[in-house]
């Protein structure tokens, strides 16, 4: 790390927090105008990170440093309480508070810091405004929708002009048909946001959309960081693999090929050495009844355990070794009768294997 | 094929049959909680009620109950929410024991709750000495007195319901309000006390009409002197004793206090 990323770090932090024998041991490092998606799996940690950037939840070691000020810090005795941290968190169901208008929801940061009730309301309006919800702003929350409700948190949060916004699952509440429209309008926000971004979700399109930067955890560590699409072309672990849709596999390479972890051996078309992961795209396996033969390289047996519709596609997944999922049209699935249990031949062209070094 | 049609149709009807005992005990239940104010009606002299109501001074026992339930209900608020709100929220060693301790007058007879109160606020009582030697002051046997008995045996009432009605709502509107820049007191102000507002009210009205049927700490702590400690139940009881006619015209009284409060409230708060 030089000495100009350090300068213009928005939030330095490391959480490290111990609960039984599980530890979350996270680092962060955002500018100012960053996204950063913390992608994972459920009881991965992700929220325990997020409460500790928050404040609600103490480190048991490392760091939070935002804007130069330690908010965190075990070793040196130092915490600020979380009604004193320049923070904003938006929670997952929002939480608004029942009893107020959309209004006094988003005054009321300005309010509990003291500021005169007639400017705090001016500038709930003004970002009731730039919401879009200005003819919402006397409605209680439960008349309001789930996507505007989700704005109305989204404007209670930055309304404190928080340096650090944390999103929790922002779209998770949501029904599908609204989730889009809201997606896009949050980029829009996020991009005229000056402070940094945090945003917690296992929806990789969230990580997509929302965020320049993916930081995968998976079982308090990270497993993966990285522009969120290196993170979608070479996913590192089985949950991101799957996450975007992918067949990953593990192995040693030596000169034109890789031995699996498994035992199996494929035909690669690049050059390398060492330990590598191999991904293949599930439409580029092919399905057959009996052995093929020809210009593919990689062919194996394998039975089906799965046979299932997924959109225009369907998706077969088969033990060989190794074990891969299968797209298909359903033409396919009639012609050769797939059914679970179905005995086949998977054969994959040797160009259509990516591999890179672990 | 008789038999093989006859068992699930036996099933079935066993089946529609079990809410009939549950009725009938409701019924049962209800009737034994309605009879003894339907002999009230029945029986009360209704022709003689405004003879006996003029002869008995009503006004100035039900004037002293009504206000001294009232003082009692405003400083079981003032003390119980605060209390309820650490025994839900704040993480106290000794949470249990407090909690006991705080009830427990829920679960001591009355007279022995006034007995404890002569103890502790008696001429002689622990604090009671000190109170009149520093400040000149009696709690027996007076009006305040009556207060005191009557908060003793009341506030757990309105503790226990406030706790309960804490402890029904989500503890992360406080965390959403702490990231918000909010102090937990102006949290608990703002955030806490309006969603609170339906609990707070059924507790103030249970807490309320416990304290206006008050009658074992009172006459033991207070006594029963006209004008300044006879509340309405020890006007009821004395009364039974040399004229049964003006016992009940007075029950009747109290009767129709205590529904009048509680139908009048419930359209303002405890329906939510």
């Amino acid at each position: 790390m030089t000495l100009t990323e350090v300068e213009t770090a928005m939030l330095d932090a490391h959480l490290v927090v111990h609960r039984g024998a599980w530890t979350l041991d996270v680092e962060l490092l955002l500018a100012s105008g960053g996204v950063t998606a913390l992608l994972g799996p459920n009881g991965a940690g992700k929220s325990t990170a997020l409460q500790a950037l928050a404040g609600l939840h103490r480190l048991d070691a490392g760091h939070i440093e935002l804007a130069g000020e330690t908010l965190d810090d075990p070793g040196a005795g130092a915490w600020v309480a979380p009604e004193d941290r320049a923070v904003g968190l938006v929670f997952q169901d929002y939480l608004l508070f029942p009893r107020m208008s959309a209004r006094d929801n988003v005054a009321f940061g300005l309010r509990a810091r003291g500021v005169a009730k007639s400017t705090a309301r001016r500038a709930a309006d003004e970002w009731l405004a730039r919401v879009g919800l200005s003819e919402q702003a006397f409605r209680r929350p439960h008349q309001l929708s789930g996507g505007q409700a989700q704005r109305v948190a989204l404007a209670r949060a930055l309304a404190t002009h928080p340096r650090l916004l944390l999103l929790d699952e922002p779209l998770a509440a949501l029904d599908a048909g609204t989730r889009m429209s809201v997606r896009t309008d949050l980029r829009r926000h996020l991009d005229e946001f000056d402070g940094a971004t945090v945003v917690v979700t296992h929806d990789p399109l969230d990580a997509l959309v929302l965020a320049d930067h993916v930081v995968v955890i998976e079982n308090g560590r990270v497993v993966q960081a990285g522009m969120p699409s290196d993170v979608a072309r070479r996913p590192r672990t089985r949950y991101v693999a799957s996450l975007v849709g992918l067949n990953l596999l593990a192995g040693t390479a030596r000169g034109g090929g890789v031995v699996l972890d498994d035992g199996t051996a494929l035909a690669t078309g690049d050059e390398c050495d060492g330990r590598v992961f191999v991904v293949i795209r599930p439409s580029a396996i092919g399905v057959y009844a009996g052995q093929p033969h020809g210009s593919p390289r990689n062919s194996w047996p394998a039975v089906l355990t799965s046979v299932e519709q997924q959109g225009h596609a369907v998706r077969l997944a088969a033990i060989g070794p190794p074990d891969v999922f299968v797209d298909v049209t359903p033409e396919a699935v009639a012609e050769l009768r797939l059914t679970i249990g179905s005995k086949v031949w998977l054969s994959v062209k040797a160009t259509d294997l990516v591999v890179y070094a672990d | 094929m008789t038999i093989t049609q006859a068992t699930p149709q036996r099933a079935a009807v066993r089946r529609r049959r079990q809410p009939y005992l549950l009725v009938v005990l409701a019924a049962i239940g209800v009737l034994f909680l309605l009879l003894p104010l339907i002999g009230l009606l029945v029986r009360a002299p209704w022709r003689s009620v405004p003879h006996i109501l003029a002869a008995n001074d009503v006004t100035t026992a039900l004037r002293l109950s009504l206000e001294t339930a009232t003082i009692a209900t405003v400083l079981a608020l003032i003390f119980g929410v605060p209390i309820a709100w650490c025994l839900a929220r704040l993480d106290i060693r000794g949470r249990a024991v407090l909690r006991a301790l705080c009830t427990l007058p829920l679960v001591l007879p009355p007279v022995a709750g006034g007995i404890a109160l002569l103890l502790a606020y008696g001429r002689n009582g622990v604090i009671g000495e000190w109170l009149l030697r520093a400040l000149g002051l009696s709690l027996p046997f007076t009006t305040p007195g009556v207060v005191v008995a009557e908060t003793f045996v009341a506030m757990p009432f309105l503790i226990v319901s406030v706790e309960g009605a804490l402890r029904g709502l989500d503890a992360r509107y406080d965390s959403a309000a702490a990231t918000l820049g909010a102090s937990r007191s102006y949290t608990f102000r703002h955030v806490t006390l309006p969603m609170l507002a339906p609990g707070i009210a059924a507790g103030a009205v249970l807490c309320w009409a416990r304290a206006l049927g008050e009658f074992g700490a009172t006459i033991t702590f207070a006594g029963s002197y006209p004008g300044t400690t006879q509340t309405m139940p020890l006007r009821v009881y004395l009364a039974l004793q040399d004229d049964p006619n003006a016992a009940i015209v007075l029950s009747l009284v109290l009767l129709a206090v205590s529904v009048a409060v509680l139908v009048g409230l419930r359209d303002r708060w405890l329906t939510t």
